[in-house]
């Protein structure tokens, strides 16, 4: 396997979930419905295999030469600057749809291929895209001549060297790969792009369908079209060697801090749990303050409230967080999840950890997020969440809404696995006195106090305390409530 | 020109008058369609006047620059050029009728 040559395509994502890129030399099929973004992926990989110095040539049947240069164009590909250059060649092979052709007796590719023959001679291209083979196939021949030509293409394609992506229309997201039927069975690669309707919302993916010779990741991944192309969502955490620091930050809290014997680790993900009013928030936001205050860049994701309220309500607890946002140390970004897909997000996230570098992020809550969309969304979400904030490195603090007296429930699986600390915070909704109690639930990598704490929320920026919660004191709240209760009943 | 003129260019009663009827055969040397092909088109034009048709055979693997003026990807392919509209005729032409009845199109029939 490892004897197999590659080529990267530069595609966010798709080296991984292809354990290196496109078979070298030898074709692969991108299938996918009308929509679901082939021309796109052509062109991107067309467009970074030649900016690489690997000669392309991009085979337009279904699309003018003009039209696909200007699809590219717009992603910000530069297949212009590109083909001036001499790198990128588009061969304009459409045929006019409005005069009539008509089939008489057999025939077969031979023109195409003589016609390859020259470019690649004249170009030195190594590489291939054709838009499509769907459109090359029409009028379709009968299914075995069909299948011959298919062959006799695919065949051309190696003869000469030439890593390949054939683009073809699938005629729907599951079930047969290719409107046609035959091109599968002769590439060494398979590729599914998909748009799927989920709910109330599209969602696109990619699957890797099969792959010769080659380990490749199975089943599908979120991805997205982006303004500057197609990005994949691995969903696996690539291994960043500064996982193995073992520094320390401080919360901002100084119970907390104590709770965790420390502070939070280095590079890690933790997940804040609460109903509603066990003060999250308000955590959340000492927590990107200490951060900007250290001099590290934070970025605030909320998905709560828009961006003027956030800030004034932090501006009340005396948190300032609107003077630190123009200090430029905190950036503060406010989305509303109806508002985007998911994936958007996703792209967002990393494009703000390539441009901004933080070292802290926020989001405050993921609970806005689960609401808004599917299940299986959501966790592909998250999973999409954690592999980009490992990659990268960074630490991460999540808060999640639950309901009062279940946040020391069980976290959905995916969900627990991501966090490498879990904090509960919780009240009793019956109780008189509202008993705010936090604890540590789990804390990777960390020794962390077992017991609860008590957490009180005044004004000011002092104004939350966390203090350790003695057996003595805890026993006699409870008590205290059991009889208030008892009482009342 | 005018739309009247192209019209009775067009409408068959005077078309004899025009501009020949131009054919272009694109094949592969390497290719037994384009064999069949050529032999059959070659068979069927005998039978009409060679002053109303102009037919050429234009290999593609010797010229391949050649084909891009009708995006060949298919071989053989008969490509009727003049009069407009340009029309494709692909495979070996096994199937004669087609290619009398596009020549009838453009007003010419066999001479015997």
């Amino acid at each position: 396997m490892s004897m197999m040559k590659k080529v990267r395509t530069g595609v966010p994502g798709f080296d991984v979930i292809t354990t290196g890129g496109l078979p070298a030399a030898r074709s692969t099929l991108v299938v996918g419905r009308s929509g679901t973004g082939k021309t796109v992926f052509g062109l991107q990989v067309a467009a970074n295999l030649a900016r690489n110095g690997t000669k392309t040539i991009v085979v337009g049947i279904e699309e003018s030469a003009d039209d696909l240069i200007s699809t590219g164009d717009t992603l910000g590909f530069n297949l212009s600057g590109l083909r001036s250059q001499g790198l990128l060649h588009i061969a304009d092979m459409m045929r006019p749809l409005d005069e009539p052709t008509v089939i008489s007796g057999d025939y077969d590719l031979m023109g195409l291929v003589h016609r390859l023959e020259h470019l690649v001679a004249q170009t030195g291209a190594q590489a291939i895209v054709l838009d499509s083979a769907t459109a090359l196939f029409t009028p379709r021949p009968p299914q075995d001549l069909l299948r011959s030509h298919f062959f006799q293409l695919v065949h051309c394609f190696r003869r000469l060297g030439l890593t390949a992506i054939i683009l073809a229309e699938a005629p729907s997201d599951y079930g047969q790969l290719t409107t046609l039927g035959v091109e599968d069975y002769v590439c060494d690669m398979v590729v599914i792009l998909r748009l799927i309707i989920d709910g109330e919302r599209r969602r696109r993916s990619i699957e890797v369908a099969k792959y010769r010779r080659s380990a490749h990741y199975k089943g599908e991944f979120p991805c997205t079209i982006t303004t500057r192309g197609l990005a994949i969502f691995p969903l696996d955490a690539p291994d960043r060697p500064e996982t193995e620091k073992t520094e320390r930050y401080s919360s901002g809290v100084a119970g907390l801090d104590e709770m965790t014997h420390g502070g939070f680790l280095r590079n890690s993900i933790m997940l804040l749990r609460g109903p509603t009013g066990s003060g999250k928030t308000m955590l959340a936001g000492i927590y990107a303050r200490a951060g900007a205050m250290r001099g590290e860049r934070v970025v605030y994701y909320g998905f709560e409230e828009p961006r003027p309220t956030l800030i004034r309500n932090y501006d009340q607890l005396g948190l300032g967080m609107g003077e630190l946002a123009r200090a430029g140390h905190l950036k503060i970004i406010c989305r509303y999840p109806e508002a985007t897909s998911l994936e958007d997000l996703l792209v967002d996230l990393r494009l703000g950890l390539e441009e901004f570098q933080p070292s802290l992020i926020v989001m405050d809550s993921i609970s806005s997020i689960e609401h808004s969309s599917s299940e299986k969304g959501f966790r592909q979400f998250m999973i999409g969440v954690a592999s980009i904030l490992r990659g990268h490195g960074r630490s991460a603090l999540m808060t999640q809404t639950v309901l009062a007296g279940s946040a020391s429930e069980h976290t959905a699986p995916y969900l627990s696995t991501i966090a490498d600390a879990i904090l509960t915070l919780d009240y009793r909704p019956a109780a008189y006195e509202l008993n705010r109690m936090m604890r540590v639930v789990k804390m990777r990598g960390s020794a962390h106090e077992t017991h609860p704490y008590r957490l009180e929320i005044g004004a000011g920026t002092a104004g939350l305390n966390v203090t350790r919660w003695s057996a003595d004191a805890f026993e006699s709240s409870m008590e205290a409530e059991g009889e208030w209760n008892d009482a009342r009943s | 020109m005018n739309h009247r003129s192209r019209w009775r260019v067009r409408s068959g009663t005077r078309v004899k008058r025009a501009a020949p009827v131009d054919l272009v055969l694109y094949v592969s040397a390497s290719s037994s369609y384009s064999h069949t092909a050529i032999r059959n088109c070659q068979a069927l034009l005998k039978q009409f006047d060679a002053a109303h048709v102009t037919f050429e055979v234009c290999d593609v693997s010797a010229h391949p620059d050649r084909a891009d003026e009708d995006a060949v990807c298919y071989t053989p392919l008969l490509v009727k050029r003049n009069p407009l509209p340009r029309t494709y005729l692909v495979g070996d032409l096994s199937n004669a009728s087609l290619l009398l009845d596009l020549l009838s199109a453009c007003g010419l029939e066999p001479a015997r």
